[in-house]
C-alpha cells in the first residue's frame, strides 16, 4: 500500500496497531511515510516519484533535441501538493457535484 | 510531486490547474511567483494577480459569471476547471493531479483542433489514470508522444517494492538497524 500525504497518519496508526498485536507483517503494510517512526525510505524527503516523472520529461527533451526554456507547458496538480493533492482535487470535484 | 515539477523545471508555463481553480497566462506564468507558491505549498488561488500579464487570468472554482481578458464569460468556475485541460495549447502536458479518466475515448477528440492537430505534442503522465488506455492509443496513433503513468511515476513504486521486500524479509531487529531514519529535518 502506497500512502499519500494527507492520510498517512491513519496508516501509521494501523501499523502501530498491527505491530502491537504481534502481526509480523506489519512492516510491509505501507511504505514511504513516517520513516522516522516506522522505518523505510522517506518519500517526501527524496521525492523518488517526482524525480522519475521529471526524468521522463528531461529524457524526452534530450531524445527529441528540444530546449527546455523554449517549451510551453500545461500542468494539472498545483503548487500545493503531491499525489495527495489529486485526491483533494477529486474530493472537491465530487463535493461540488453533490452540493449543486 | 507537482510542486517539485515546478521547482525542477524551467519551461514556460501556459496554465496550471489545481483544486482551487485555473491559473493561465499565454505569455507565460510569472516564474518567481510560481516558485514562491511551490515552496510554500500553496494553491494557485494564492497567486498574486498583479504578476499576471494583460492576457493572464485566474478562474477559481467558486467563481461565477466572470469575464476573461478576451471578453469570454465563464458561467461556472468548477466546470471551467474540470475541462481546462482541453482548452489550452502547449508543447508539453504533464498531468500531476486531477480526476481519474479525465481524458477518455469519448472526449479525447476535444484535444484536437479542426485540422486534426493535437493541442499537445508530448504528454507525460505524472498522476495515475488521468488518461484511459484507449485515449492513450488514440493519441499515439495521431503522433502524440505519450508516456504512461505507471512508467513515468515508477520511481516511488520501485522504492516501495524494495521497502516491502525488506519488511517481509528482515526481522524487526535487523530491519530497524538498517531501515530506520532518525536524522531527518
Amino acid at each position: 500500500m502506497f500512502s499519500s500525504r494527507r492520510c498517512c497518519d491513519l496508516l501509521t496508526c494501523d501499523l502501530v496497531h498491527a505491530r502491537n498485536r504481534g502481526a509480523n507483517w506489519w512492516k510491509s503494510f505501507t511504505t514511504g511515510k513516517s520513516a522516522q517512526k516506522l522505518g523505510g525510505i522517506p518519500h517526501d524527503t527524496y521525492g523518488m516519484t517526482s524525480l522519475s516523472v521529471r526524468q521522463y520529461v528531461v529524457g524526452s527533451y534530450k531524445n527529441l533535441n528540444l530546449t527546455e526554456t523554449e517549451i510551453t507547458k500545461v500542468q494539472t496538480g498545483g503548487p500545493d501538493g503531491d499525489l495527495g493533492s489529486s485526491q483533494c482535487f477529486l474530493f472537491q470535484a465530487l463535493s461540488a457535484r453533490i452540493n449543486t | 510531486m507537482s510542486p517539485d515539477e515546478i521547482l525542477l523545471s524551467s519551461e514556460k508555463y501556459i496554465a496550471i490547474v489545481d483544486g482551487s481553480g485555473v491559473l493561465a497566462d499565454p505569455n507565460g506564468i510569472n516564474r518567481e511567483e510560481l516558485v514562491r507558491l511551490a515552496k510554500a505549498r500553496k494553491m494557485i488561488s494564492n497567486f498574486d494577480r498583479s504578476k499576471l500579464s494583460k492576457d493572464g487570468y485566474i478562474v477559481l472554482v467558486d467563481d461565477h459569471d466572470i469575464a476573461l481578458p478576451s471578453g469570454e464569460i465563464i458561467p461556472d468556475g468548477t466546470d471551467f476547471r474540470n475541462n481546462a485541460h482541453f482548452r489550452y495549447r502547449a508543447d508539453l502536458f504533464v498531468p500531476c493531479g486531477g480526476r481519474p479518466e479525465a481524458v477518455n475515448i469519448s472526449n479525447v477528440a476535444e484535444l484536437f483542433d479542426e485540422d486534426g492537430k493535437c493541442h499537445y505534442k508530448y504528454i507525460i503522465e505524472g498522476a495515475n489514470l488521468f488518461l484511459t488506455q484507449q485515449a492513450r492509443l488514440y493519441l499515439e496513433k495521431r503522433g502524440v508522444v505519450v508516456f504512461k503513468d505507471a512508467s513515468a511515476n515508477k520511481g516511488g513504486v520501485t522504492s516501495s517494492s524494495l521497502e516491502v521486500l525488506a519488511g517481509l524479509g528482515l526481522s524487526d531487529q535487523v530491519r530497524n538497524g538498517f531501515c530506520l531514519t532518525t536524522d531527518l529535518h
